[in-house]
C-alpha cells in the first residue's frame, strides 16, 4: 500500500487528498445532521408522552381531595400504568392498562419509599413522577411503556447509519471522479511538458553526438585540415539554436519584443538557409509577392513560425516537387507537393506524427508551435488539400 | 575488425566512419536499413553499430531482422532513445550493448574493443607469437621488442588469423572482414597483401600457414 501510494505521481496523491478530506468533511456534516435528526425525533416522542401523561395527571389531582377511590373511574390510556400513594393513610392504589384495565389496592411502608419529582427513562418505561400536597400528601407515579417508540428509534438509527454510509461513500467517490476531471487539465500540462522535456533532450542528442566526434576528430588531427569538422560544428550548433528558439516560441509575448517586420524579408532569409536542403530535392519554389505583409510582432516567433511550415514543406515534399509561397498584405499562403496529409484536423496536435512508425525525425512540435505561435498573435491558420498540394494559409487579421 | 555503421544522420555517419578508421577498424557505412540489409547479405562484419530512429524501419525491427536470418554479428544500438524499456527492449530483441547519445568517443571504442575480445578466440589483448608482440587493444606490432609500422588493411589481416586461432580463415571471410563494401579484392590481391604482411613480420613463413587455395591459419 505504501509503495503504491510512493508511486503515484503528485497530481494522484493531491487527487486522492482531495478525495479523503471530503470523504472526512461529508463524515462530519453528515453524523451531525443525522444525530440531530435522531435527537429531535426522540425528545419529540417523549414530549408528546409525557404531555399525556400530565394531562392524565391534572384529570387525577382534582379528584384526589375527595376519594382516592374516584381515580378508578378516570380513562387512562393503553399502555400506561399509574399508582397514587397516600402518604397518610400508607395505601396505594395501582391502575395499569397493559392488556386491559386493571386496578389493586395495597400497603405500603411510607419509609421505604424513594420520593422524587420528574421524569425518567427506565428500560421500556418511560416514567413521571409527582409528590401532591393537599389537605393529604399523596405520591403519584405514572409511567408509560415505549418499547414501539424504542423501536422506532433502533430503526432510525439503522436507517440513519445506512444511508450516512452511502453519503459518504457517494461522496467519495463524486469527489475522486470529480477532482479527476478538474485535475485533468493539468496532467494533460505536466504530460506534455514531460514529453516536450523528453523531446527536446532527445532532439538535442544527435547534434551533440555530431559536435562531439567532430572534436574528438579535430584533436586527433592536432586541428590541421579540420574545416570540414568545424562546418559540421557550427551545422549543428545552429540546429540545436534552432530547437531553443521553437522552444521559446511556446512562452507568452511581451510588448518590449515587439517589432516592425516585413514578412517577405522573413521569408527571403529562411529560404536561404534551406537553399541545400530544396536542391538536394530539386525542389522548384514559386515566390509570388502580391503586395507585403507587414507584422507587429516578435521577430523569432515569426522566424519560428515559417521556418516550420517551409522546414515541413521541404521535409514533406516529394523529390523534384514544388513550394508555392504568396505573400498579400492580409495573408501568407505556404503550400507544397508532399503526399497527403491523412488527418488534416490532427495535424496541429502536439506531438501527432503522420507517420506512426516514429521514425521520422524533427520536434514533432513543429505544427503546434505554429498554432501556438498564430494563437498568440490572434492569426488564423488553415491547412487544406487541394490541387493535389498541401496548403497552409495564414491570415493575419 | 570490420564493422558496419547504420546510421541516418550524415555528418554522424561520416565523422564515426572517420573516427573508427583512424583507430583501426575497416568500416562500411550504411544511411538506412534497406542499405544496411544489403550490406549484410554481401559482406561479413565483426560488428554493427546501429542507430534506432532510421528513416524506413526502426532499429528495433532491424535487429530483429538480422537475428531472423541468423546473423550473429554483434550489434551496438547507438540512439538518442534513453530510456530503460527501450534498453531493454534492444537488448531482448538480440543487440549485445546499448550505447546512449550523446555519447564519449572513448566509451564507444571501448565497448567496441571489449565485444571484440569477447568475440574473439583469443581472449588476450596482447598475444606472443614467437618473435612477435601483437597488441590487439592499441593495434600495435612488435617485432624483437620493436614497433613494426603496419597498414590498417595488413593488420586487420593479421587480426582476423588471431581472433580465429587455429581455424581455417577462408579468403572470402579475408576479403569481407578487411575491405570495405565497395571494393572487392581477388584472390591474388588478398595473396599479395598476405605476401607484404609476411615481409614485415614473417619473412620465414613460420608463424602464418597457408592453405593453399582455401586461405590461411595461425597455430
Amino acid at each position: 500500500m505504501i509503495d503504491f501510494i510512493k508511486n503515484l505521481d503528485e497530481i494522484e496523491k493531491v487527487r486522492i487528498k482531495i478525495t479523503f478530506l471530503l470523504i472526512l468533511v461529508s463524515g462530519i456534516i453528515v453524523f451531525i445532521l443525522s444525530s440531530s435528526i435522531y435527537f429531535l425525533y426522540e425528545n419529540q416522542k417523549y414530549v408528546e408522552i409525557e404531555d399525556k401523561l400530565k394531562t392524565t395527571l391534572f384529570e387525577i389531582l382534582p379528584k384526589l381531595n375527595e376519594d382516592i377511590s374516584k381515580i378508578i373511574s378516570i380513562n387512562i390510556e393503553k399502555n400506561m400504568f399509574l399508582c397514587v400513594y397516600d402518604m397518610s393513610s400508607q395505601e396505594k392504589l395501582c391502575i395499569n392498562n397493559f392488556n386491559e384495565k386493571k386496578y389493586f389496592f395495597s400497603k405500603f411502608n411510607k419509609e421505604n419509599l424513594k420520593v422524587s419529582n420528574g421524569t425518567s427513562v427506565n428500560q421500556n418505561l418511560y416514567i413521571l413522577t409527582y409528590y401532591y400536597k393537599s389537605v393529604k400528601d399523596f405520591y403519584i407515579v405514572m409511567g408509560q411503556d415505549i418499547t414501539k417508540v424504542n423501536e422506532d428509534l433502533r430503526k432510525l438509527k439503522k436507517s440513519i447509519f445506512l444511508s450516512s454510509i452511502t453519503v459518504i461513500f457517494l461522496s467519495g467517490f463524486l469527489a475522486f471522479s470529480v477532482s479527476g476531471r478538474l485535475l485533468r487539465p493539468l496532467k494533460q500540462q505536466k504530460e506534455n511538458l514531460e514529453h516536450t522535456l523528453n523531446i527536446v533532450a532527445h532532439d538535442l542528442k544527435t547534434p551533440l553526438s555530431v559536435i562531439n566526434t567532430n572534436l574528438y576528430l579535430m584533436k586527433v588531427k592536432n586541428f590541421q585540415n579540420v574545416e570540414n569538422h568545424m562546418y559540421q560544428i557550427e551545422k549543428n550548433l545552429e540546429y540545436i539554436k534552432s530547437i531553443i528558439s521553437n522552444i521559446d516560441a511556446l512562452k507568452s509575448i511581451s510588448k518590449e519584443d515587439l517589432e516592425d517586420i516585413k514578412v517577405s524579408e522573413i521569408l527571403e532569409n529562411i529560404l536561404n538557409k534551406f537553399q541545400t536542403s530544396i536542391k538536394e530535392k530539386n525542389i522548384k519554389v514559386e515566390f509570388n509577392k502580391n503586395e507585403d505583409a507587414l507584422l507587429k510582432a516578435n521577430k523569432t516567433d515569426i522566424e519560428v513560425c515559417f521556418t516550420n511550415l517551409i522546414d515541413n514543406a521541404v521535409k514533406y515534399n516529394i523529390k523534384d516537387g514544388v513550394i508555392k509561397i504568396d505573400i498579400s498584405k492580409d495573408s501568407i499562403v505556404i503550400a507544397n507537393t508532399g503526399k497527403e496529409i491523412k488527418n488534416l484536423k490532427k495535424i496541429f496536435e502536439k506531438f501527432y506524427r503522420e507517420d506512426k512508425a516514429g521514425t521520422t525525425k524533427g520536434l514533432g512540435l513543429g505544427l503546434s508551435i505554429v498554432k501556438k505561435i498564430c494563437q498568440k498573435y490572434s492569426f488564423k491558420i488553415k491547412a487544406e488539400r487541394k490541387d493535389d498540394m498541401n496548403i497552409f494559409t495564414i491570415y493575419f487579421r | 575488425m570490420k564493422i558496419l555503421i547504420v546510421e541516418d544522420n550524415l555528418a554522424l555517419n561520416n565523422s564515426l566512419k572517420e573516427i573508427l578508421e583512424l583507430n583501426g577498424y575497416i568500416v562500411d557505412a550504411a544511411f538506412d536499413a534497406d542499405e544496411a540489409i544489403n550490406f549484410l547479405e554481401n559482406s561479413f562484419y565483426d560488428i554493427i553499430i546501429m542507430d534506432i530512429m532510421l528513416p524506413d524501419i526502426d532499429g528495433f525491427a532491424l535487429t530483429k531482422f538480422i537475428r531472423e536470418k541468423g546473423i550473429k554479428t554483434p550489434i551496438i544500438m547507438l540512439t538518442a532513445k534513453d530510456q530503460l524499456k527501450d534498453k531493454i527492449k534492444g537488448l531482448e530483441i538480440g543487440a549485445d550493448d546499448y550505447v546512449t547519445k550523446p555519447f564519449e568517443v572513448e566509451e564507444l571504442l571501448a565497448r567496441i574493443k571489449a565485444i571484440g575480445r569477447r568475440i574473439s578466440v583469443e581472449k588476450e589483448d596482447i598475444v606472443k607469437l614467437e618473435n612477435l608482440e601483437i597488441n590487439l587493444s592499441s593495434r600495435t606490432v612488435k617485432k624483437d621488442g620493436k614497433l613494426v609500422e603496419i597498414p590498417p588493411k595488413l593488420f586487420c589481416i593479421l587480426e582476423q588469423l588471431l581472433r580465429n586461432r587455429g581455424k581455417v580463415v577462408t579468403y572470402e571471410m579475408l576479403a569481407g572482414k578487411c575491405w570495405e563494401i565497395t571494393e572487392v579484392p581477388s584472390n591474388e590481391t588478398i595473396r599479395a597483401n598476405m605476401k607484404l604482411l609476411r615481409k614485415l613480420i614473417d619473412p620465414e613463413k613460420k608463424i602464418i600457414k597457408t592453405l593453399s587455395g582455401v586461405g590461411y591459419r595461425i597455430d
